[in-house]
């Protein structure tokens, strides 16, 4: 965690520790905080990764991330007060001569009599640290994703898949994923076949399965032509698993595919963005590369089978039996890279912060 | 009667919009304006790139040329007029070419070489009453027995005709609605942005191989029209069939086409330089292997229907430089 205070977030220090007198001010002081004498009046400012700026420029510094939420509050010192209640916001208000430190409901559920009022309860909404957007601790995560294989010119595979995932923490789940692919031959494939008269050997994957494993290391904000404000995460994936594999025949009038259930592992990339105010839904994006072993069309399976048994060469008859013709093959090493979108759904639906504002 | 219909549908649309728009006017009027709406998310906000002019030097690699993978260098000079806009040019030349795996096996033996000038067919026994009957004439390679129900060219027929991307360019406008801070392993917080891109792209296509083909190296005519054509005098002014049935055309030069794509800038703790990727996107036609495609001209010609829809696509890897090296802040 780490918090840089500056300005008016540095006269709210002690506004926070009256309202949080353990909690709040444990968990500030305990990050490598360093306050700053600035401008008050400013609402927040953005920091420059802790470079000083020089005088006159120095409306700094606030870093808006919290990644302490969702994890344990820090144990009270001193035998301090229980921390105020899960999700409570704690008001700061800007006009200091009316700061009554009370907390508000978020959403506003005060009885707002004058505009006047809505304006304060609106100001006192503005959190010098914000919140992570979302927790995922204890919550299972079902992804349905669909995708496209992009690193082989001559197969191209739409995919259809679905992750599930249960979160140990707001950092790290276990999960399962299942893929069916639909592949077929490119143009290009036809192409080398029209221009240079050629074959090419080459598989098509038909499923995928695995078990994963995924850590959340990357948090960001995006801020929207600075109007709005999107959260998101990115996460490492690891997976191993089985898969499913079929041969695409060079010469499909005469030949029968054969297919090959292998193993192997993966890896990726998941990036989640978060809805403003929907607790159980992110959009995503993802890459995911497969490495796996897998048997491809042996060279000599054609219909050139006449010289070969008085001669040793051309295509092996016996290779037009598929069984004949896979275990003829021998195991390659094979990659599968898909980029895939999904929308994830977390439940249960909600949660609750377990550190205060 | 549709009169009747149509009088009904009127007077129930407008009384649904009169009513929606006195509601609407009732809840406008409830709604007070807050003190935030409106207003920007961030201020004070650091301009990283508002009236900045940006140098790139970047490398980069091809990612889906079917025969010859090239690494390139360049830079990119951008402009951008406000922290979300901004023009652009490009230029990257191919420095290190590559290779594929499948022109690997191509020249490996995926197509038949065919025997040299001045020899005799290997696939034929020599005729001893006339033993220059299966001599290859003139001053390319000729087919040998065994591959003459090949459709395959020959190889010095498809080398003659391949081209790679040498150099690209394109000239962008660079869209950047996205921008924010990132933190990784709560450790390294920075600045980043996101991007996109679109605009014009030049891809220029040179020979890979400096081979003849078999019409270049004996001087035969391609034309059509022309009474001579594909008659070769090595062989008695009879057709050549390899000038006659694989025609190539060496799709050289610049293309012309569309780019576009995206990237992501990731400061490296100072304002004035970042870490730029970017994937880059240039669509034209182009004929890669300058041989015939099509089934439809007889005898077989290459010209602008053999080009197929290609996507130059490259990773690019750069040190962007902001000048001047300080940035404004927002209101």
């Amino acid at each position: 965690m780490r918090r840089n205070l500056s300005g008016a977030s540095a006269a709210l220090i002690p506004i926070l520790a009256i309202a949080m007198p353990s909690t709040a001010l444990a968990s500030t002081t305990a990050s490598s905080t360093s306050v700053h004498p600035g401008t008050i009046g400013s609402v927040w400012t953005t920091t420059w990764n802790g470079v000083e700026q020089p005088e006159g420029e120095d409306e700094e510094d606030l870093v808006i991330i919290d990644e302490g939420e969702g994890e344990e509050p820090p144990a009270e010192e001193g035998g301090g007060e229980a921390p105020v209640d899960a999700g409570a916001d704690i008001g700061l208000d800007l006009d200091d001569d009316t700061d009554s430190g009370e907390p508000l409901e978020e959403g506003g559920s005060e009885e707002l009599g004058t505009e006047e009022d809505q304006i304060k309860a609106e100001k006192g909404l503005i959190s010098v640290v914000q919140r992570q957007r979302m927790l995922k601790k204890k919550r299972f995560e079902l992804m349905p994703q669909f995708g496209i294989t992009v690193n082989d010119p001559y197969v191209r595979h739409y995919t259809i898949g679905l992750d599930f995932n249960y979160w140990l923490n707001n950092r790290m789940a276990i999960g399962l994923t299942g893929t069916g692919l639909i592949g077929a031959r490119t143009p290009r494939y036809d192409n080398i076949r029209f221009q240079e008269g050629l074959l090419l050997t080459a598989n098509r994957t038909l499923w995928q399965g695995s078990v994963n494993f995924t850590y959340n290391p990357f948090y960001g904000k995006i801020a929207i032509f600075n109007r709005a404000l999107l959260h998101w995460e990115g996460s490492l994936v690891v997976g191993a698993g089985g898969l499913q594999t079929q041969v695409i025949p060079r010469f499909e009038a005469l030949h029968e595919p054969f297919s090959t259930v292998t193993g192997g592992g993966h890896f990726g990339l998941v990036g989640r963005f978060y809805a403003p105010k929907i607790d159980w839904v992110s959009f995503n994006f993802g890459v995911r590369s497969w490495v796996y072993a897998d048997k491809l069309e042996p060279i000599n399976r054609g219909p050139d089978t006449d010289i070969f048994a008085s001669t040793g060469n051309g295509d092996n008859p016996d290779l037009v039996n598929p069984d004949n013709a896979k275990a003829e093959s021998d195991f390659e090493v094979a990659f599968n890279v898909t980029f895939f979108l999904g929308v994830s759904f977390f439940l249960p639906t909600a949660f609750d912060y377990t550190t205060p504002r | 009667m549709n009169t009747r219909k149509l009088a009904t549908f009127l007077a129930a649309f407008m009384a649904t919009g009169v009513g929606a728009g006195a509601f609407a006017n009732e809840a406008h009027a409830a709604k007070k304006k807050g003190p935030l709406e409106g207003e920007p998310i961030v201020r004070k906000k650091i301009q990283l790139r508002k009236f900045r002019f940006q140098l790139t030097p970047y490398v980069g690699m091809s990612l889906s040329q079917p025969f010859v993978h090239m690494g390139y260098a360049g830079a990119k000079a951008t402009f951008h007029f406000a922290d979300w806009i901004a023009v652009r040019g490009t230029f990257g030349y191919g420095v290190v070419p590559l290779e594929s795996k499948l022109l690997k096996a191509i020249n490996g033996g995926g197509l038949p070489p065919g025997y040299a000038p001045g020899t005799t067919d290997p696939d034929l026994p020599v005729n001893e009453d006339n033993p220059d009957a299966t001599v290859c004439q003139g001053l390319s390679n000729c087919r040998n027995n065994g591959n003459v129900d090949n459709p395959a060219p020959l190889l010095h027929d498809f080398r003659a005709g391949l081209v790679r991307a040498q150099w690209q360019a394109s000239v962008d406008a660079v869209f950047t609605p996205f921008a924010g801070k990132l933190g990784l392993f709560s450790a390294i917080f920075t600045e980043y942005d996101i991007y996109v891109f679109g605009g014009l792209g030049l891809v220029n296509y040179t020979k890979h191989y400096d081979d003849q083909s078999t019409s270049q190296a004996n001087g035969l005519s391609e034309d059509l029209s022309d009474a001579a054509f594909c008659q070769d005098p090595a062989l008695g002014n009879a057709q050549n069939p390899e000038c006659l049935l694989h025609p190539v055309s060496a799709d050289e030069g610049v293309k012309v086409g569309g780019s576009f794509g995206g990237g992501i800038n990731l400061f490296a703790g100072v304002p004035w330089v970042s870490i730029n990727f970017e994937i880059q996107d240039i669509v034209n036609r182009v004929n890669l292997a300058g041989l015939n495609t099509t089934v439809d001209d007889v005898p077989p010609r290459v010209n602008g229907s053999d080009r197929d829809v290609f996507h130059n696509v490259t990773f690019q890897l750069g040190a962007r430089f902001y000048f001047p090296f300080k940035a404004k802040r927002s209101e």
